[in-house]
């Protein structure tokens, strides 16, 4: 065999320079706030920017867990998790109507396609009425008016990725239960969950992120009493000064739930893309 | 156990009407079966039996109480799917047990029922794997022992063999006939192929189009078809078919078939709506004897080419030609004849079926 005289890939070079560049990217910011928020606050200002603390201090955590940003993330956490549990419960009633009796007026492809238009919309074209409609019933800075909008905006994702999996399970297997005794509510609980757990899990995942990250309906509906971490950021100003290392600190705590949910919920979330 | 009474029943979906005004008294500890192409209807009365759907007209009755305000979980009835509907999460042990777990029976009977009912079906040994570790023709025993574990009174299959190959199939066959035997159910059991039903069912009901053109004993509806889709579709090979018109002649009857000839067919007696009518002559391929001699001890004989012969298993189907026409024989054993070879084609009048041709109808 002639040895082939390796040629210089200019294709793959450039590949890879694009994603390593892209990589940088993404990463930086995120070592970025890592690196800030363990400065005091007048080594944020530092000129040049330092790459590492010169006194690394914990002392933006220490504030954080003393502070009102403890109880802007338990806000978040209240809200998202039940407005996650509430969107993904109703999404599941949805799809089962949508996947087993579609031809309806109400689970028409028409309705279906209505749930998405919901979302194509800039949220900010509904938030406006929104934020005067729960002004005029005197709900705003409740758990109750975040949570209620977060599962309206929510509902069209859960209810588009569950069909798909409702969709999946063959209707013989629901009627093979019937038939053996069990109840629409047996039914489900025994053979439908089961057997979407993988959407569901995804599906709970996404959703919860999503509330979680959300930053402009949190910030219009919150108010003294409830408030969103997003929401909270803006709050960080001190006169002229914007207190980056707490926002930093803030910020790599956030990131910790949806890092955690993304590592070990990843295999499902990438199931919803590569079906 | 359970007589199921199926009173004058119309399924329409929209404007589409799949059942047509059926009526069937089905035999308490009887195995009938619903023989007919895909898309009859069969699938959708065994579903309306078991209450999954609902019957547009008419109505369902078990042991003469309507079913018509009984959920499909109180009827007694258990159902084997045509893709079996094992669960596909659970064991084969929870999937035969599910039906006695709704029914809140204690563990030990659960345990005891299972056990028995998975040695009575030979799969006692695959308990702990999951459906999709099992072959085809497992699967399918894991479906029935869901079925018989509750001892239902009435067990409904929907094309159950369909999907096996064909030497599970008649190994089925034979269980599912000494099976109901034995335990004795009212069993209905719908099928596309003629061979289920000749092979296990007391009746079958041929069904077409949505409406039961016979419904009788396998052998009646054999024997004295009532109507050119019985004639043709209860039986394999499937029988020849060939034109003609039946006139009159003083007192008596002459077949006029340009395949076969004139023959008098004055000893069926045809029941005949006018003196003259065409007809579609019916003889089944083992009813034709092929022969290089002509016979003489038969009715009808001709002669005929040889076109093709068709070895299925240990039989053979002979494809001829006489006068432009295709006529089929069955023969049982390999016979290699030469395509081209000239034969004798003989049958007798008494196996003759005679159809009107305008009503599809028996008239001899």
């Amino acid at each position: 065999m002639n040895a082939v005289k390796k040629k210089f890939d200019w294709g793959k070079t450039l590949v890879f320079t694009g994603i390593g560049a892209y990589t940088v990217f993404v990463l930086f910011p995120i070592y970025w706030a890592l690196n800030s928020s363990f400065k005091d606050v007048n080594d944020v200002y530092t000129i040049p920017p330092k790459f590492v603390p010169s006194e690394p201090t914990l002392s933006a955590y220490e504030w954080l867990l003393k502070s009102s940003a403890r109880g802007a993330f338990l806000d978040s956490l209240i809200v998202s998790s039940i407005a996650t549990g509430l969107a993904v419960f109703l999404g599941l009633l949805a799809s089962y109507a949508f996947s087993r009796y579609p031809g309806r007026k109400l689970t028409s492809e028409g309705s279906f396609f209505n749930l998405l238009v919901v979302r194509m919309f800039p949220p900010i074209a509904f938030l406006l009425p929104i934020y005067w409609m729960w002004k005029y019933l005197g709900l705003i800075d409740t758990h109750f008016a975040l949570i209620i909008t977060y599962v309206a905006f929510n509902l069209p994702l859960t209810v588009w990725i569950l069909r798909n999996f409702v969709d999946e399970v063959p209707r013989s297997l629901e009627e093979a239960s019937y038939l053996d005794g069990y109840s629409f509510w047996q039914t489900m609980r025994r053979t439908m969950l089961p057997l979407i757990s993988a959407g569901l899990a995804a599906t709970i995942a996404l959703c919860w992120i999503f509330i979680w990250n959300e930053f402009l309906i949190g910030y219009l509906l919150s108010g003294k009493e409830v408030i969103t971490y997003p929401a909270y950021l803006p709050s960080l100003r001190r006169g002229m000064r914007i207190m980056w290392n707490q926002i930093a600190a803030i910020s790599i705590l956030a990131s910790i739930p949806s890092v955690l949910i993304l590592f070990f919920f990843r295999k499902y979330i990438i199931r919803l893309y590569f079906k | 156990m359970a007589r199921i009474l199926i009173d004058d029943l119309t399924k329409n979906f929209g404007d589409h009407s799949v059942l047509n005004r059926v009526s069937l008294e089905v035999q308490d500890s009887s195995f009938t079966c619903l023989l007919g192409p895909p898309g009859a209807g069969k699938t959708t009365l065994l579903r309306i039996i078991a209450g999954l759907e609902s019957p547009t007209e008419g109505r369902i009755l078990f042991d003469g109480s309507d079913m018509a305000a009984v959920p499909p979980q109180q009827r007694g009835v258990a159902m084997v799917f045509q893709d079996f509907a094992l669960y596909p999460h659970l064991s084969v042990f929870d999937n035969i047990a599910s039906p006695l777990k709704a029914g809140k029976r204690p563990k030990s009977e659960i345990e005891q029922e299972v056990n028995s009912v998975s040695d009575f079906l030979n799969i006692g040994g695959l308990l702990d794997r999951k459906p999709w570790q099992l072959s085809g023709g497992e699967r399918q025993r894991v479906a029935i022992a869901r079925v018989l574990v509750t001892k239902p009174q009435i067990a409904l299959f929907d094309e159950p063999l369909v999907n096996l190959d064909y030497k599970i199939r008649e190994e089925m066959r034979g269980q599912f006939k000494t099976m109901q035997e034995e335990l004795g159910q009212t069993i209905v059991y719908a099928t596309p192929d003629p061979l289920d039903a000749m092979v296990m069912a007391d009746k079958v009901a041929l069904i077409d189009s949505g409406v039961v053109r016979q419904y009788t004993t396998v052998d009646e509806a054999y024997q004295r078809p009532a109507d050119l889709f019985s004639g043709v579709y209860l039986g394999f090979p499937a029988m020849n078919t060939l034109p003609g018109a039946i006139k009159k002649k003083g007192e008596e009857l002459f077949l006029d078939a340009p395949s076969l000839g004139i023959i008098n067919v004055t000893n069926l007696k045809p029941r005949l709506p006018s003196p003259e009518i065409e007809v579609v002559v019916g003889i089944r391929p083992e009813h034709i004897l092929i022969s290089q001699q002509q016979p003489e001890e038969l009715d009808v004989s001709l002669e005929a080419e040889i076109v093709m012969g068709e070895v299925i298993g240990s039989d053979t189907i002979l494809h001829l030609k006489t006068r432009d026409v295709l006529i089929k024989s069955f023969v049982p054993r390999i016979e290699r004849m030469e395509p081209g070879s000239k034969a004798y084609v003989s049958f007798n009048l008494d196996d003759v079926h005679l159809f009107d041709k305008r009503t599809d109808r028996l008239i001899a």
